[in-house]
């Protein structure tokens, strides 16, 4: 709210940029995708994308959102020196 | 203990032997089981070997030091907490209940499996790493110093209690269950038994004994889950790798459903023989384009994420680790961990389903002759242990899929005997799904122990007393909670999963905000922690009585197993209105909340 040019953004603020990029993907792969469940199936014979999506797709997603969200929080955590020893 | 400082170091090689060894045991009953040796022996054999090893590790890891109590010395590295993490969350419910799960009710049923595992991203982005730095020794402890006074802090311990009682009785059935069908005793009695078991782990060592144990009994759980659907998998010739071979079983599946009429109407008369079982009616993969279909679908998700991020038993966890850093990391193996068993379970669901319905297979049973099936000897056992019932309704003497009644547990607890897989594969699932509930009760019989001891008895009752006394009173209460868990699972008052849903409903209404705006909003108080935590764990406590005994009709669909839909809000609005309405956080509590914020320094408190 306060921040202006000349002020670069604190270690706060970057880590909740990083919180709502994190959250964002997290609600697509959470909700948005299995509200088109239906139409990922397809018709008759064709590859089950909506069952593969809840039953597999989401979970390898999350784990890998996971980890990419650890890796960049502790970045940010080096590069404003807060870290742990 | 002289092992200790040795120990951390050298977990690698203890878990790696004892897998070896727990490798080797299944061996050697599959070499016995040719001998000749029974099947109630080998039972035996599988539930006493494990359930004596976990004791000795419990017993091996007791402890007098509060620190290693509470929090097993905060040294718990960030791979094997992951790993008794994931022994800890998946409960007899993911273990017994899961794949029967989706074989019964199909596509909605995989919001579960969504639920249960992106709630973990919130833990990792929101809640866990913060609590880490606080240094809590339970949830309520962070709530009780975050928002300062005592009624804070208790009100966070009747949500804990509420939350993890509900789902505690539902794993103590979890272990009754298995012991009584292993042990051939009666159900009321395997429920005493599996509570000596749960107890030997945790009352001599506390967090310190859970966290050793519950590593074992992944290892234990996620063998005993993984090698029947390979097996199976390969055995039935769908494919070397199950998770992959499914999708061609899902489309077989359904033109299976065709072909055996999915949704015919079921005899009543049938049905009432059958009493509370019931016949597969549901298709495998109907994600239905109804508004109302995807809305539970939305609303079950998120209930299950939202008490995933909440539930005091799993955050708990996260206080073990060494740093912050390994807080985090942490949760991403727990994921890892748990998906290993997640993935599997609709491809198990699946599998099993087309044993039963493909014709062309000799364990096909369905659309053949009545009598046949039901001189099979698994129909005959599973149909003694109540879980099964075939009742020929229209007496054409071909068993219909309308005429086959089953408890959804057995698919995963009879698909060895199914399949045609040796007993030595039935003895080492009971063994796993024994590993399964053990571990999540042992869990959260700690988490109310310790919330009761720390909290109520130390924190506002005694503050005075010495760690001797404290630990002293935190094992009486873990065995007068676990014996109330067991005196109530004795009664069956729900079966497994809808006792499940409700912990994380309770959760979700009553800790979620409170927990996430305390480290998020520093604008947030005491008065509105309070009004938070009392407002939605009572809205969303009314409304699933209401609707379950009440005789109310649900509103938009949100049944008993979403009430967090109602609760959450409620939590939600209360608590930034009365937040907002009252005196800002004094200076001490901004800085405490800064000092969470950044994972250098000491931590907030030590206890």
């Amino acid at each position: 709210m306060s921040n202006n040019a000349t002020e670069a953004p604190s270690h706060w603020d970057r880590s909740k940029s990083l919180l709502y990029k994190t959250l964002a993907i997290w609600i697509f792969f959470a909700f948005i995708i299995h509200w088109f469940g239906d139409a990922l199936n397809g018709g008759a014979g064709s590859f089950p994308g909506g069952y593969f999506m809840a039953g597999m797709g989401v979970q390898i997603s999350f784990a890998i959102l996971v980890f990419w969200f650890v890796t960049k929080q502790s970045q940010l955590d080096d590069e404003f020196g807060v870290s742990e020893d | 203990m002289k092992l200790e400082g040795g120990f951390i170091k050298n977990l690698g090689r203890v878990y790696g032997v004892y897998t070896l060894g727990f490798l080797g045991f299944v061996i050697l009953m599959a070499i016995l089981e040719q001998a000749g040796v029974s099947a109630e022996k080998i039972g035996w054999m599988f539930v006493g070997f494990t359930i004596a090893i976990y004791a000795l590790i419990g017993i091996l890891s007791r402890t007098m030091e509060s620190g290693q109590y509470y929090v097993a010395g905060r040294e718990v590295p960030a791979v094997y907490n992951g790993m008794a993490t994931a022994a800890d969350w998946m409960s007899g419910a993911s273990f017994i209940a899961m794949a029967g799960g989706i074989y019964m009710n199909g596509y909605p049923y995989m919001a579960f499996l969504v639920g249960w595992t992106g709630g973990y991203v919130l833990v990792a982005s929101l809640i866990a790493p913060y609590l880490r730095k606080f240094g809590c020794y339970t949830v309520p402890d962070f709530i009780g110093t975050r928002y300062g006074g005592n009624l804070a802090r208790f009100c966070a311990v009747i949500v804990l209690v509420m939350a993890s009682f509900t789902y505690v009785t539902a794993q103590i059935n979890g272990t009754g269950t298995v012991a009584a069908r292993m042990l051939d005793i009666p159900f009321e009695w395997g429920v005493w038994v599996g509570l000596s078991g749960i107890l030997a782990c945790s009352m001599l060592g506390g967090m310190r004994a859970v966290t050793w144990t519950q590593v074992a009994q992944y290892i234990v759980l996620i063998v005993a889950y993984l090698l029947p659907v390979f097996w199976m998998s390969n055995k039935l010739g769908y494919g070397l790798i199950p998770h992959i071979a499914q999708f061609d079983a899902v489309l077989a599946v359904q033109e299976l459903e065709v072909l055996h009429n999915l949704g015919a109407a079921v005899d009543p008369a049938a049905q009432k023989a059958a009493g509370g079982l019931k016949a597969l009616s549901v298709g495998i993969n109907d994600a239905s384009d109804t508004l109302m279909a995807k809305w539970k679908f939305f609303t079950l998700v998120l209930c299950m994420m939202l008490g995933t991020a909440s539930l005091p038993h799993v955050l708990m966890r996260y206080f073990t680790t060494a740093s912050v850093k390994a807080a985090r990391q942490s949760v991403g193996w727990s994921l890892v961990f748990i998906c290993l068993l997640y993935l599997t379970a609709p491809a198990l669901a699946t599998f099993t389903k087309l044993s039963l319905l493909d014709p062309n297979l000799a364990t096909g049973i369905i659309g053949k002759s009545f009598a046949d099936a039901q001189s099979l000897e698994w129909v005959q056992k599973w149909t003694s242990a109540g879980f099964l019932k075939l009742v020929d309704g229209n007496g054409d003497g071909i068993l219909q899929l309308q005429e086959f009644f089953m408890n959804g547990q057995i698919v995963v607890l009879a698909t060895p005997e199914i399949a045609g897989l040796p007993y030595v594969i039935s003895g080492l699932v009971a063994a796993g799904g024994l590993a399964a509930a053990m571990s999540t009760a042992d869990g959260l019989l700690l988490a109310i122990a310790n919330a009761l001891s720390h909290d109520l008895y130390y924190k506002i009752i005694d503050p005075k007393a010495d760690s001797g006394k404290r630990l002293v009173v935190a094992r009486v209460l873990l065995l007068a909670i676990g014996a109330a868990g067991a005196y109530v699972a004795a009664q069956k008052l729900t079966g497994i999963l809808g006792a499940v849903a409700w912990a994380f409903c309770f959760a979700n209404s009553g800790l979620f905000f409170p927990l996430v705006l305390g480290i998020w909003w520093k604008r947030a108080n005491r008065a509105g922690a309070i009004a938070g935590m009392i407002g939605g764990l009572t809205a969303g406590t009314a409304y699933l009585y209401a609707i379950r005994w009440g005789g109310m009709d649900p509103w938009l669909g949100i049944d008993h197993l979403r009430f967090g839909m109602i609760g959450m809000p409620v939590s939600l609005i209360l608590m930034i209105v009365v937040s907002k309405a009252t005196e800002a956080p004094d200076e001490e509590t901004m800085k405490m909340v800064d000092s969470i914020r950044i994972p250098k320094g000491e931590v907030v408190q030590n206890s």
